[in-house]
């Protein structure tokens, strides 16, 4: 099966082609390519993995390409990766796509460019899977951008709202400026080594740092500019601000794009290029306190958003921060494991709440409530999405977060103790803000009677893939079962490394602080929002400015929205001006004034009297002559 | 005829251009100064009959010329009258002064 | 839609067939003299037959002029580099000057272009009304004067054809132009003819100081036969820079392209920013480097900078323009600074980069173009302010403007992006190897122009394509693009993904040229 490996993004990108120039006017022949070529892909998803799964651990490396374009010394490759992180990347990608395609047939039933919504996602889908099984650092990057399209065209699907376009167009923006820097790491890469090959450029970086020909702060470097990358794509502090205005572009794509898969290609791209993040322990402190800083920023401002999509948007902010961090502090394996339950639950979690926006047309989550009575399937789903997010054993969450906590814990880097409290602290956050979202929308009574008399719940088309969701949310994490350990023993880097944990037991009172943080957070969130004992708004109003800061997100949209104003269109101004009226009106209207001037003075000359012309003539023949003669 | 020196036809030639220049330069009507064309042509002429006369007989070129000269200054002719029977038509006047269509 | 159709197809074939045979037998047909004639011919067809076959003929003759483009390509002979499909035919022999035709890797890839753009332009001027015999004369002789510009291996030549090239430009402009258009054509001239007075100064001067006296490029390029002395290449070459970069808009001497396009019709400006402009950074490569390498190596690092404020100035400029022509002119000369710079970098990437550019930037631009000229024709105004949410009456071109403006970004997968990364890649290898720190401060601010161009472009596409509509009528009145209006830009569009998705014919292509060239002049290193 590994041989047709390639296939994976070829699909999809064929069937993108078929869509949109063959079925664009038939809704039902459109998704039904765009399913059935996900079906498959996924089935070969599932065959490339027992494939892998056969061959000696030491050796699940299977790469194969041909060339793109070749300068000398230079030769850049499309090809295949297969090795157990881009197998655990295919089956998110394709798996999460599949559900999301098929929650879609119902939730964009009623729109009128369905297909063109198909053929988008199938398109992401095939650059997504493009990126995830690139062999090299070019081709990483063109599948990186080609997300970032599909990503710029979901956002913005429903054009006509300005919301959207303007989101659209701000996470387009927000994620070149990362891709700047991803850009210059290529060429730098490509600069040094003379490739782009992910193994020749580990082999290179290897023996460049055991015999001293290549300074280890140098890697540091290009591995910081790869790094501006991922904060761009995985949406890190300071280019975090896209990802919630994302929440424009349909709710599915949501859980599908800046959920579950391409907001996690940045955490991906690190754990790739893991060897030239962990060749200088500089690039590694950058990397965990970026993600860091981002897991707890985010996380308070989740605290204070009204939106039933933001809060998550900040939520997935946060856990992103997680698994970068987990990665920065050498938590290789627990970050990958996170971003693989995360996607489950995240997804899960953005498809109910799409549910209830599809059910309620409403999106501010103090217009609902009591939602449990008239949408029990969504409900019950929600509920075990957010006890997976916040942690609870045994649920996937529990498993994922409690190991990056671990490795947080027990790495060694600058200051790690301080990254370990933020994380806990971040756990406690969680587990408040998820349930306050849970406890306001679906318990309690109906803030908004007449839209709630119209909920109802979703299709069937909707709920299997929430109720499927919502089983991997339980189950995703017990490939970790302590003893068992199937994932690290699969998706590893350097030397297998198990945490001690034996069994289910020792790993419950190993971890019993983050089970109390979580729920404290819960028992909290339910004291303000379910039994309102404590208000809330008596908290924010006793602690305005900080509510308020929260609210706004830092002020970090107005900050960047005063930079573009003050800084680029002020300077766009005065070099429109400088154009305009220097350059173009002084100096080439300028050159023109004069010569028109000097012909003007010329012109006196001539008077039109032929007479004297003819004394010029006679004249300048005698002065002539009197010179000759002379 | 040998013995009127050919000074003497040269200072006919000088005073004939000299008439013609006058009237190319000073005469208003656009007749008079096409006629001060015609005197210094002739004057040309004498010139190029006197030098071919005195200095090489058995040359054609001076002739020549003047027979060239003669036939353009016909054409000539031709052409300017047309076109200050043209302006004339044109103005109602055949003053050069008032033909001043190509001031700058 | 079928004769259409059939117009295409059947020339297409024809010249398919009749070149096919021609390149594997004797000689019989010289390739690139008819890929100039042909133009010319067609401008007499049109000349003297009705006017309502001009645009048939002119059809006819330029999918003709594709398929011998794209036969061109094909046939071309990869391991060899040097000059082929040579024809020479000796003019003023005593002056050297020679009618020298001949392709290699770059040019073959530039009369591909040509074609390309003229089979487009002569689908996009489908509907012109006024004085249609006119129009398509002219354009069927600019088009001849710019593939005999591309294809001379003779300065003289070469000259000749430019001018030839340019004075339609003037007609096309000043009689088929939109708003300022005298002034415009007027402008775009006088800039093009004072480029070319630059040009013919140091032509001349090349030719009396070199110790061979000809026109001949391939005897010129070399530098042992010629013996120019380093002092006179020094003078020189900042000359002839400046002379070919006026035709390629280099700041400060851009502004004819923002007004001149503003008011081009829509093919004009097609084939001008497409081929006409693209030549200035072709003739650099092609004349300029190889005649005087020791000028080039002394005065590349500083003219880069220049290049520099022209990727980044024109791009700064684009952001506040308030009409939609402006922004995609001002944009052409922000991707023209990307051509220099990677000309500037005097390495194999960059150079072959800029080659790429150069090429998708043609195919690009004309899209862009022919995509401004088609929405301008259906919603009568180009005020930015005016226009919005066009998506929902024209959501096929909607579709293709996107397209358009993300080639232009420089999204993988189309053209754009192949030939940045390589001038990219270039900068920084002038950079890291030779002693010209410069090079390491210009790159990261070149790459910065790839945010500025993300920018400008999605507010364009905002302002106009997205958002609610904002004048009532166009949504009544305006509909979508006709089959007729689609399919040039969709060709071109096809053209541009088969660049980026997979560039290794193209960049091979270029390469048979660069590489030779690249040996000869050492690089700065």
């Amino acid at each position: 099966m590994i041989q047709y490996s390639w296939l994976i993004p070829a699909m999809p990108a064929l069937a993108y082609v078929l869509i949109t120039i063959f079925t664009k006017r038939s809704r039902v022949l459109s998704a039904s390519i765009s399913v059935l070529t996900m079906t498959a892909c996924f089935g070969l998803s599932v065959g490339v993995l027992l494939d892998l799964l056969k061959l000696d651990p030491a050796n699940r490396l299977v790469t194969f390409g041909a060339t793109w374009l070749q300068i000398s010394p230079w030769q850049a490759n499309v090809g295949v990766l297969i090795d157990p992180l881009s197998v655990n990347m295919l089956l998110i990608v394709t798996f999460i796509s599949l559900l999301v395609q098929i929650y879609s047939l119902g939730y964009m039933h009623d729109d009128e460019r369905f297909s063109t919504y198909y053929s988008y996602l199938s398109l992401f889908t095939s650059s997504m899977l493009l990126l995830v099984v690139s062999n090299n650092y070019l081709q990483i990057f063109v599948g990186w951008e080609l997300v970032g399209l599909c990503s710029y065209l979901l956002i913005g699907f429903w054009y006509f709202k300005p919301e959207a376009a303007n989101a659209a167009k701000k996470a387009f923006v927000v994620n070149r400026i990362g891709d700047m820097g991803f850009l210059m790491g290529v060429v730098t890469i490509g600069m040094v080594f003379q490739t782009f090959d992910f193994a020749q450029v580990k082999v290179l970086v290897a023996q460049g740092l055991a015999n001293h020909t290549l300074a280890s702060g140098y890697v540091a470097g290009i591995a910081i500019l790869l790094f501006c990358g991922a904060v761009g794509k995985s949406a890190q502090f300071p280019l975090h601000v896209w990802l919630p205005d994302a929440m424009e572009g349909p709710t599915p794509v949501s859980a599908l794009i800046h959920a579950a898969t391409m907001v996690a290609a940045g955490v991906y791209m690190v754990a790739r290029t893991y060897n030239l993040f962990s060749a200088d322990p500089m690039s590694m402190t950058i990397v965990a306190w970026v993600g860091g800083f981002t897991a707890i920023f985010a996380a308070s401002i989740a605290l204070a958003q009204d939106d039933i999509k933001r809060i998550l948007a900040y939520s997935t902010l946060s856990q992103l921060g997680y698994m970068i961090m987990s990665l920065g502090v050498g938590g290789y394996t627990s970050g990958m494991f996170h971003l693989t339950t995360h996607a489950c639950f995240k997804a899960l979690l953005f498809l109910g709440s799409g549910s209830v926006i599809h059910s309620l047309h409403e999106q501010n989550i103090w217009k609902m409530g009591g939602l449990w009575k008239k949408m029990k399937i969504t409900t019950w789903t929600f509920a075990i999405g957010t006890l997976a997010i916040a942690g609870i054993p045994p649920l996937a969450g529990f498993f994922s977060k409690d190991a990056i906590l671990e490795a947080v814990r027990d790495s060694t880097i600058w200051h790690h103790e301080i990254l370990y409290y933020a994380a806990v602290f971040t756990a406690f956050l969680t587990a408040f803000y998820m349930f306050r979202l849970f406890f306001v929308v679906f318990t309690g009574e109906a803030r908004d009677k007449h839209s709630f008399d119209h909920a109802h719940e979703s299709p069937i088309s909707m709920t299997g893939p929430l109720m499927l969701l919502a089983f991997l949310s339980v189950v995703v994490g017990w490939l970790n079962w302590p003893g068992v350990d199937a994932y690290s023993k699969f998706v590893y880097y350097g030397d297998l490394h198990l945490d001690g944990a034996t069994s289910f037991i020792q790993l419950l009172t190993q971890s019993w602080l983050s089970i109390v943080v979580a729920t404290a957070g819960i028992t909290l969130s339910a004291f303000f929002y379910y039994w309102k004992i404590f208000s809330s708004e008596k908290v924010a109003t006793t602690f305005k400015p900080l509510y308020l800061l929260l609210k706004n997100k830092y002020y970090f949209d107005e900050f960047y929205g005063w930079i573009v104003d003050n800084i680029l269109f002020a300077l766009s101004t005065v070099l429109k001006w400088f154009d305009d009226e220097v350059v173009d009106d002084g100096m080439v209207d300028g050159t023109g004034w004069v010569a028109r001037k000097m012909g003007g003075l010329l012109s006196l000359t001539q008077t039109g009297y032929v007479q004297n012309y003819a004394l010029v003539v006679f004249g300048a023949v005698a002065v002539i002559f009197l010179l000759v003669s002379f | 005829m040998n013995n009127i020196p050919l000074v003497h036809f040269l200072y006919l030639a000088a005073i004939l251009f000299g008439v013609g220049m006058f009237g190319v330069l000073a005469r208003k009507n656009a007749i008079s100064v096409l006629m001060g064309i015609e005197l210094m042509l002739n004057a040309v002429n004498i010139n190029f009959l006197a030098f071919a006369r005195y200095w090489n007989w058995n040359s054609l070129t001076g002739p020549v010329f003047v027979v060239f000269v003669i036939t353009i200054a016909a054409a000539e002719a031709a052409v300017a009258l047309a076109i200050i029977i043209s302006i004339y038509r044109h103005l109602h006047t055949a003053n050069v002064d008032d033909a001043h269509f190509l001031r700058g | 839609m079928f004769p259409v159709l059939a117009t295409i197809l059947l020339p297409f074939a024809v010249s398919f067939a009749l070149f096919h045979s021609v390149v594997q037998g004797p000689n019989i047909l010289p390739v690139l003299s008819t890929l100039i004639v042909a133009p010319i011919i067609a401008a007499f067809l049109v000349m003297i037959a009705p006017e309502k076959y001009a645009r048939w003929i002119s059809l006819a003759t330029a999918s003709f002029a594709l398929g011998l483009g794209v036969k061109l390509f094909l046939n071309y002979q990869m391991g060899i580099s040097g000059f082929q499909f040579v024809e020479e035919i000796p003019w003023l022999k005593n002056l050297g000057i020679s009618y020298i035709l001949g392709v290699d890797g770059m040019s073959t890839l530039m009369v591909l272009l040509v074609t390309c753009v003229y089979f487009a332009g002569a689908l996009i001027s489908w509907n012109i009304s006024l004085r249609r015999k006119e129009y398509f004369v002219l354009f069927s002789l600019l088009v001849g004067g710019v593939a005999g510009a591309y294809e001379s291996l003779d300065l003289f030549f070469f000259f000749l054809f430019y001018e030839f090239a340019v004075l339609p430009m003037y007609l096309l402009v000043g009689i088929w132009g939109t708003g300022r258009k005298e002034y415009a054509a007027m402008k775009l001239t006088v800039y093009l003819l004072a480029g070319s007075a630059f040009m013919l100064v140091g032509f001349l001067a090349i030719y009396f100081t070199s110790n061979i006296h000809t026109f001949d490029i391939r005897a010129l390029s070399d530098l042992s036969a010629t013996g120019l002395s380093v002092s006179f290449q020094n003078t020189w070459f900042p000359l002839l820079f400046v002379g070919f970069g006026v035709i390629s808009a280099l700041f400060p001497f851009h502004t004819w392209s923002p007004d001149g396009y503003g008011s081009a019709p829509t093919a004009a400006s097609m084939l001008h920013a497409g081929v006409l402009k693209s030549l200035g950074g072709y003739s650099i490569i092609r004349v300029a480097l190889p005649l005087m390498p020791d000028g080039a190596k002394h005065w590349l690092p500083y003219l880069a900078i220049l290049a520099l404020i022209n990727m980044l100035y024109a791009a700064i400029v684009a952001l506040k323009q308030t009409d939609f022509k402006y922004v995609i002119a001002y944009s052409s000369v922000s991707h023209c600074g990307t051509i220099l710079f990677g000309i500037c970098t005097l390495e194999a990437a960059g150079l072959n980069g800029a080659v790429i550019q150069t090429f998708s930037h043609g195919i690009v631009a004309a899209m862009t173009f022919a995509l401004v000229g088609t929405v301008y024709g259906k919603a009568h105004t180009r005020e930015l302010s005016k226009l919005g949410g066009l998506t929902a009456c024209m959501p096929v071109l909607g579709a293709l403007f996107v397209a358009a403006a993300m080639a232009n970004v420089g999204l993988p997968g189309l053209s754009g992006f192949v030939g940045e990364f390589l001038v990219f890649l270039g900068s920084y290898q002038s950079g890291f190897h030779g002693g010209f720190t410069i090079f390491q401060a210009l790159f990261p601010m070149g790459v910065l122009a790839i945010v500025l161009t993300a920018i400008y472009y999605l507010r364009l596409v905002q302002m106009v394509f997205f958002g609610p509509v904002k004048d009532p009528h166009l949504k009544e009145e305006v509909k979508d693009g006709s089959f007729i209006e689609i399919l040039p830009i969709a060709f071109l569009l096809i053209v541009s993904l088969m660049v980026g998705l997979y560039p290794k014919p193209f960049v091979d292509m270029s390469n048979l040229s660069i590489a030779p060239l690249i040996d000869n002049i050492g690089g700065f290193k």
